[in-house]
């Protein structure tokens, strides 16, 4: 089964965010950025199939983001928060690493 | 196997340090020849005399008088403030990655210190010139915009810089001494954990993805920090650190905290330009962090990073042509990016994050120590292929002029004013600061309190807000008085007064005042016969704005009964009775006002005499006393036939009560008067009047 990894790396400033994989709440914290490592905090769960959806919400803003992962292989998703609150994910085949 | 890993970080340590006594030898000969660029400094108390005309016309300097010179032009009304403990200039023009700026920084007494930064350029053999972009601290003390500067120099090095500052008609020359072809000293010291292989230098010719033009040579972490600007010295021996992280060997950041403050020989809670830097197997992240710059701990940020051996920076890329020399190049890479982060650099693509110190731009392409190379386009063979080992041009300018508490390490907080704050150089300011005497000649007798009226006026054309009491606290307010020929002094009050910063809108034009006694814990700074040059400083808005200096002159004495009385007159009792409106304590004072008022009745420090008995005889007066171990409070009757007959003479002598006390305090005090008269019409049924302070 495919893990999915999900790293909240820049811009995170304790507001509260909830992450779902295919309608499954995997994460609902208030995930802070430490800037000397770009990296907030990660989350990961094992989902059955190739395809899935992931969610994005921060409850303050009201942003929302999402996408959609096509992969056999286990999968490592990037979450960035920009200054304007609008939020992206980057998929890599690699976990990500942090300097 | 252990052994051989001690004498590895022994070693590396050992090479550095070597490298470091080569280093000092060059400093002699011959790395500054034909460069310019480096540290001009200037140590002593540099004491600036005003003429009666409040400008600057001679100069005294102590300890290094070689050293700077000061020379004020006609016009210039320099401040009395900038009384300089030290000074300093960094020249940016040749040497390693120059950066064509010119920066100072200098001290004062009472003051934060002031930092400039100029772009310059060449325009003669060893002249250089520009504008000033950058100010910072306290700018009214530096209220010049463009430097003009002539290094002097042997055949093998400067020996000065003068530098001159202007603006518009006004120069002010300052002269200093070479010190250093580096920009500021720096010590580190490096640890490494038990049963883990350090790296601290790189052979930059090893690996064949490089840039053509790369320099080959042995390149060591200090080297990378000397190109950078750092004077870097090596403390410790590299000492092994026993495993004491968690029982799988992985490191929090607490851990290192803890060994830190356990290993680190130099390790201090206060700034200091020194850091340690800790190489371990893991952090308890995992592989997947290869160092971290841990100390967001605590109040002093930035004292130490952990390098991670065992995490992803110890493997190659597939198919590397040299993976050993990969990882060594990896290795060294992230313990000067992890010290970089000490020194409060940010990542490449974090630059406009924050508060940075000057508004700047993300590099997320830049090859430098601060970026991730996995993250360029092309990824890391991309990156390592453009790679010079150097920090950023940004980043060289932020380590090597920015305002130094930002740079040095356990100083600002981490990621607090990287690569400098918002630009402060706003010179516009709403307010004006002025300052006037309750003595309209600004001519006092001797003996006569001086108070002196701050008013804060919004000369801008919006309404602003202002703490209601800002001229009333010594938090906001700094005032300096200075008598000819004599070494300048700060009042400090006898008591700091707390108020809620309740704002109140200050129209534009409108104004507040407030009155100072220039009496406090220093004595009485403005009691003997002569002229004093005073002058406040304000912090509103998060500017310093200054007053103008203004000159008062104290008359010698006209009587030897003055003269006698003047003894016991100018002591800390009577300035606190005075400037606490009254005590029933310190009755030594209170005999010393009484003899004022018998003996000296025509005097204005009568009238000031009688207003400090009066306040204490027209009020209850809580008076805290022991009995035994046993503390009590007892209260005193007010006697309001006493105060009122001291008050009188507000009666008696209006004019000259008003022209001693200003009209705001004669005003105040004829309120009270009547008070009290009214209440002795009235049977003294309720003996109570509440006097103010002044």
């Amino acid at each position: 089964m495919p893990r999915i990894t999900l790293d909240m790396q820049e811009g995170f400033r304790g507001e509260p965010i909830t992450i779902r994989i295919d309608g499954t709440a995997v994460y609902e914290g208030k995930p802070k950025t430490r800037n000397q490592i770009g990296f907030a905090e990660s989350t990961f769960g094992e989902f059955p199939g190739p395809s899935h959806q992931i969610e994005v919400s921060n409850s303050i803003s009201g942003q929302k983001c999402s996408a959609r992962i096509e992969s056999e292989q286990d999968v490592y998703l990037a979450l960035n928060s920009q200054e304007d609150g609008a939020m992206h994910i980057r998929q890599a085949s690699e976990p990500f690493h942090y300097l | 196997m252990a052994n051989q890993k001690a004498n590895a970080i022994r070693e590396a340590v050992s090479a550095i340090r070597t490298e470091e006594t080569e280093s000092a030898a060059l400093q002699i000969l011959p790395l500054p020849i034909l460069r310019n660029s480096g540290l001009y400094a200037q140590a002593g108390v540099i004491k600036i005399v005003p003429t009666a005309s409040n400008k600057p016309n001679a100069k005294n300097i102590e300890n290094n008088e070689e050293a700077m010179e000061w020379e004020g032009a006609e016009n210039l009304e320099l401040p009395i403030f900038p009384i300089l403990l030290s000074s300093e200039l960094r020249l940016d023009v040749d040497g390693n990655s120059p950066q064509w700026q010119a920066s100072g920084r200098s001290m004062r007494i009472g003051l934060p210190s002031s930092t400039w930064v100029a772009h310059i350029k060449k325009v003669a053999a060893n002249t250089y010139e520009g504008d000033i972009w950058y100010k910072d601290g306290h700018l009214a003390a530096m209220p010049y915009t463009h430097v003009r500067i002539v290094v002097a120099r042997t055949i093998l090095s400067p020996t000065s810089a003068t530098v001159t500052f202007t603006s518009g008609f006004t120069h002010f020359k300052v002269r200093y001494a070479f010190k250093s072809a580096y920009f500021h000293k720096i010590d580190f010291e490096f640890d490494c954990a038990e049963g883990v292989t350090p790296v601290l230098s790189y052979n930059t010719g090893t690996h064949p993805n490089r840039p053509a033009t790369l320099p080959i040579e042995n390149l060591s972490v200090a080297t990378a920090f000397r190109r950078a600007g750092f004077d870097v010295s090596i403390s410790g021996a590299g000492n092994i650190i026993p495993v004491g992280a968690g029982p799988d060997g992985k490191w929090s950041d607490a851990e290192m905290h803890d060994a830190m403050q356990v290993h680190w020989s130099k390790f201090a809670n206060k700034p200091q330009w020194a850091l340690w830097t800790f190489l371990a197997s893991l952090h308890e992240m995992g592989t997947g962090l290869g160092g971290i710059m841990f100390d967001d701990i605590g109040p002093n940020h930035r004292q130490g990073c952990g390098i991670f051996m065992d995490s992803f920076i110890k493997n190659p890329p597939a198919g590397d042509p040299n993976p050993a020399a990969w990882v060594n190049r990896m290795k060294l890479w992230t313990v000067i990016h992890e010290m970089g982060h000490c020194c409060n650099l940010a990542h490449s693509w974090q630059k406009s994050l924050g508060t940075p110190w000057i508004p700047l731009a993300n590099e997320p392409e830049a090859r430098s120590f601060m970026n991730y190379p996995y993250n360029v386009v092309g990824g890391q063979a991309a990156f390592f292929a453009d790679f010079q080992f150097r920090f950023s041009n940004g980043e060289l300018l932020f380590m090597r002029h920015s305002p130094y508490h930002y740079v040095q390490p356990g100083n600002a907080e981490w990621f607090d004013n990287h690569g400098f704050r918002q630009n402060a150089e706003a010179l516009q300011t709403n307010f004006e600061l002025s300052l006037e005497f309750t003595n309209r000649t600004q001519t006092f007798d001797f003996l006569e309190p001086v108070v002196a009226h701050l008013t804060l006026k919004n000369i801008s054309d919006q309404p602003q807000l202002v703490p209601e009491k800002i001229l009333g606290t010594a938090e906001h307010i700094t005032f300096i008085i200075k008598k000819r020929g004599k070494e300048a002094r700060q009042l400090t009050p006898f008591a700091q007064q707390c108020w809620k910063d309740d704002p109140i809108v200050l129209k534009p034009n409108a104004q507040i005042t407030d009155s100072i006694f220039l009496v406090g814990q220093n004595g009485w700074d403005a009691a003997e016969p002569g002229v004093y040059t005073l002058q406040a400083s304000l912090e509103i808005q998060g500017q310093i704005i200054l007053s103008k200096p203004a000159s008062i002159r104290i008359n010698s004495p006209k009587t030897q009964e003055e003269e006698r009385i003047a003894q016991d007159f100018f002591s800390d009792e009577v300035g606190r009775v005075m400037a606490f409106d009254g005590s029933q304590f310190l009755q030594k004072a209170n005999d010393t006002l009484k003899e004022v008022v018998d003996r000296l009745p025509k005097t204005k420090a009568a009238i000031h005499s009688r207003i400090a008995l009066a306040a204490r005889q027209g009020s209850r007066y809580k008076l805290l006393d022991y009995d035994g171990d046993t503390p009590t409070i007892n209260t005193s009757r007010a006697s309001h036939e006493e105060a009122i007959h001291m008050l009188e003479i507000l009666q008696g002598e209006k004019n000259l009560c008003a022209a001693t006390l200003g009209q705001v305090d004669f005003e105040y005090y004829v309120s009270l008067f009547k008070e009290l008269s009214g209440h002795e019409h009235k049977a003294a049924k309720g003996n109570e009047i509440k006097v103010g302070n002044r």
